[in-house]
């Protein structure tokens, strides 16, 4: 599961907007060996909190799609017939509903169809302040196989680890920041929202799932829908509230909804206005406020322990 | 008919590879390897197979299967193999040898199998 | 006038994008709430409506007769997913890597492949205690076709323009009749009870509860609307996210304006950047802890607050002025 003594973590929330990244960044402060990868592929924001001090782009290479040669194309219109995604109108092919089946371009009696790999985006490779490597991608719109990037991205980020050990022996650890934290290393992954394909790739060889809920309705169903979708992958996890002060009858439920599925409730996070403060200053949340920095220490430590054992 | 093929043949070895020949370093990974080379360990001879895996959207796992099983390999010695892929070697009953490292070369690989 | 198709989208989740889109599908009259975020339907969390009708969807598969199958391999070579595997004593199929676009079995020399239906979700119908028509789509957990089932529940939206969303029975979807709209909804008999309906222009309205991001679902969803509206928030998550959003929407040539959501006024680039990009801002509401506590117990905030009735009012009438404006290009 784990590569060269490296934890992988995901923190998946679901629903958007409970603070998982900003939770994520928080906790990817505490850990000086890590790494850091954004799985959110479809709306990264990461990066804009980790500012990191360099970057070096990679492109990724997306599926193939087809398209029509309208000067051979003599109009049979029997692409248009065999296309099951409605990607083929009026004889032109569009590219965000066209899955890359290719039955257009092999069906076609004059030939007239191209069947060429596109680039499905970027994914950059970055160096933060602290010298520790951090990995998110930007999916171009509309493109399909965002799980593939997420594969991918993650596939980057364990190589860089390989890398990384075997000159490690000349490279020292930066200095440890918070002396009351036990060491260990991480892969710390920011999990896209949902509980589709790309959320399926996120937690492929995960050790521990953080799923970061928030006391309403909508953050309770879908809890329980990412809950279900965990069990059947195997995948061992925790639960944050966060605004956990909202409605506390709602949180209850959350509660209820752990014990019962025999999830550990690793802690909860009173509703603060600072942690948008935070996201407005650019800064990460534990250098803006020390209770909530402590908080989520804590919360980190018993995670770990959980990991651990 | 599966039967008759185990009878008939004798044992074939495939690699995962980073390069075309036994020099070059084992591939940890299955269904993305660059090569496979394909090792007959009763007369020496082998075969390189470019793999085009790498340049799957997805599923290059099973297909990487499906590649070595045409070409008559019966055991596999690779780092590691997704699930659909071992689903499919099962199936033409290929054996996996796993946990090998990407610091060996191919007929170092070879020999640490064949020594076991 | 005719039928319009409004979407709600954002590009970064947990905007209040579900509680705009369920508020202006209670505040319009003739409106439907159509919920395709199908990975995690929420809007009926707020409508509470009453359902009675649920449909299942599925995705085809190719099924292999292996009396009539000669293991020539055509059908590997035509998979692009790599779905198909050849064991040379019979082919093999992954199921999760299939896509369900019938070249196997189209290509297939002995007419070996037909194909089966595997499940991917439930298209639920109902109404809420006011009359309105509520529609959502919900995903099978582990299943990863999202798309093909925001199509199906799009298809429910019945004679809307073109016909492009015209609804196709599961039978149908295989030989493509594509003027089929045998089980069109009746909806015309659903009538507001709202006495300011007859100020309003459109005979109903579709309000889409389009998925977060920027993936092939939210394209999915979105096409074929009359307008989209873009739901941000005062971050730099927001605006980085609304960028992106706003990008796909110019692409498939949909006209569209922004709400900002939990406003702050501290946050000035948003305003800047909407400026520059000559964007319309549609409306903006004020972070306020009592919408967030109301959201959390399954209330729309419009139903405890008549300010912020009247401001989505407001909104319906600035959507109507740019609608008209569309129409008039």
């Amino acid at each position: 599961m784990s590569d060269n003594g490296y934890k992988q973590i995901v923190i998946l929330s679901g629903k958007g907007g409970t603070g998982k990244t900003t939770i994520s960044a928080a906790f990817a402060s505490f850990e000086n060996d890590k790494v850091i990868v954004d799985c959110d592929v479809d709306a990264a924001n990461m990066h804009l909190m980790l500012k990191p001090k360099s970057e070096k782009s990679h492109e990724f290479s997306g599926g193939k799609k087809a398209a029509i040669n309208n000067e051979i194309c003599i109009q049979c219109g029997l692409c248009e017939t065999v296309c099951r995604f409605d990607a083929i109108n009026d004889f032109k092919i569009n590219h965000l509903k066209c899955e890359g089946c290719g039955f257009c371009f092999r069906v076609c009696p004059e030939s007239a169809i191209s069947f060429t790999p596109s680039i499905g985006g970027n994914y950059f490779e970055c160096e933060l302040e602290d010298d520790s490597k951090f990995f998110y991608a930007k999916l171009f719109p509309g493109q399909g196989n965002s799980g593939k990037l997420v594969s991918e991205i993650k596939k980057s980020a364990i190589n860089s680890i390989k890398e990384n050990s075997l000159q490690s022996s000349n490279k020292k650890i930066a200095s440890i920041n918070n002396p009351d934290v036990n060491g260990g290393k991480f892969i710390i992954v920011d999990g896209p929202p949902g509980i589709g394909c790309p959320v399926n790739a996120s937690i492929s060889k995960a050790d521990f799932a953080i799923l970061v809920t928030e006391p309403t309705l909508s953050g309770v169903h879908d809890l329980k829908r990412l809950v279900e979708l965990l069990n059947t992958f195997k995948i061992r996890m925790g639960i944050i509230i966060n605004k956990s002060d909202l409605n506390e009858s709602v949180a209850e439920q959350i509660k209820d909804h752990a014990t019962e599925k025999n999830i550990p409730l690793l802690g909860e996070i009173p509703f603060n206005t600072e942690f948008v403060k935070a996201l407005i200053e650019g800064k990460n949340i534990v250098e803006v406020d020390e209770s909530v920095k402590k908080d989520l220490l804590k919360i980190w430590e018993k995670t770990k322990s959980y990991i651990i054992n | 008919m599966i039967a008759e093929l185990k009878n008939t043949n004798k044992e074939k070895i495939a690699f995962t590879s980073t390069g075309g020949s036994m020099e070059s370093l084992l591939s940890e990974q299955f269904g993305r390897c660059q090569y496979f080379i394909i090792v007959d360990p009763e007369t020496g001879k082998f075969e390189a197979i470019s793999n085009l895996g790498e340049q799957m959207q997805s599923g290059a796992g099973p297909k990487a299967a499906e590649l070595i099983h045409h070409h008559g390999a019966n055991v596999v010695v690779t780092g590691h193999v997704g699930d659909k892929a071992e689903e499919v070697l099962k199936r033409v009953n290929i054996k996996i040898a796993s946990g090998y490292k990407g610091n060996i070369k191919v007929k170092d690989a070879l020999t640490e199998y064949l020594s076991k | 006038m005719k039928e319009v198709i409004l979407s709600i989208a954002s590009g970064k989740g947990g905007t209040g994008k579900t509680t705009i889109a369920a508020s202006l599908a209670s505040i319009i009259p003739n409106s439907a709430y159509i919920d395709c975020d199908v990975e995690e339907p929420n809007g009926h969390l707020l409508l509470k409506p009453k359902i009675n009708t649920e449909e299942f969807v599925s995705k085809l598969l190719p099924k292999i007769d292996p009396y009539k199958c000669t293991v020539c391999g055509k059908c590997v070579e035509v998979c692009e997913f790599n779905a198909l595997i050849n064991l040379k004593f019979e082919i093999t199929l992954i199921d999760e890597m299939c896509h369900g676009c019938g070249a196997c079995t189209y290509f297939c020399p002995g007419k070996a492949i037909t194909e089966i239906e595997k499940p991917i979700g439930v298209i639920r119908k109902g109404l809420t205690e006011h009359g309105i028509l509520f529609i959502d789509g919900l995903l099978n957990i582990g299943e990863v076709a999202a798309a093909p089932l925001i199509k199906a529940v799009k298809r429910k939206i019945a004679g809307s323009k073109n016909g492009q969303a015209g609804y196709f029975s599961k039978g149908e979807i295989s030989n493509r009749d594509k003027t089929s709209k045998q089980n069109e909804i009746s909806i015309s008999s659903i009538k507001s009870t709202d006495d300011i309906s007859q100020q309003y222009l459109f005979e109903k309205t579709y309000v889409i509860d389009s998925p977060p991001g920027t993936s092939c679902s939210m394209v999915e969803a979105v096409s074929d609307s009359d307008y989209c509206i873009l739901v941000t928030e005062s971050t730099p998550f927001g605006l980085n996210d609304l960028k992106l959003a706003m990008e796909v929407l110019k692409t498939i040539d949909i006209p569209f304006g922004v709400v900002i959501n939990k406003y702050d006024a501290s946050y000035i680039e948003m305003e800047k950047y909407l400026e520059e990009t000559k964007t319309d801002l549609l409306m903006k509401i004020p972070f306020d802890r009592k919408y967030a506590v109301a959201y959390s117990k399954g209330i729309l905030p419009i139903v405890l607050y008549p300010e912020l009735k009247n401001e989505f009012l407001g909104l319906f009438d600035t959507i109507k002025e740019k609608l008209m404006m569309v129409e008039n290009v």
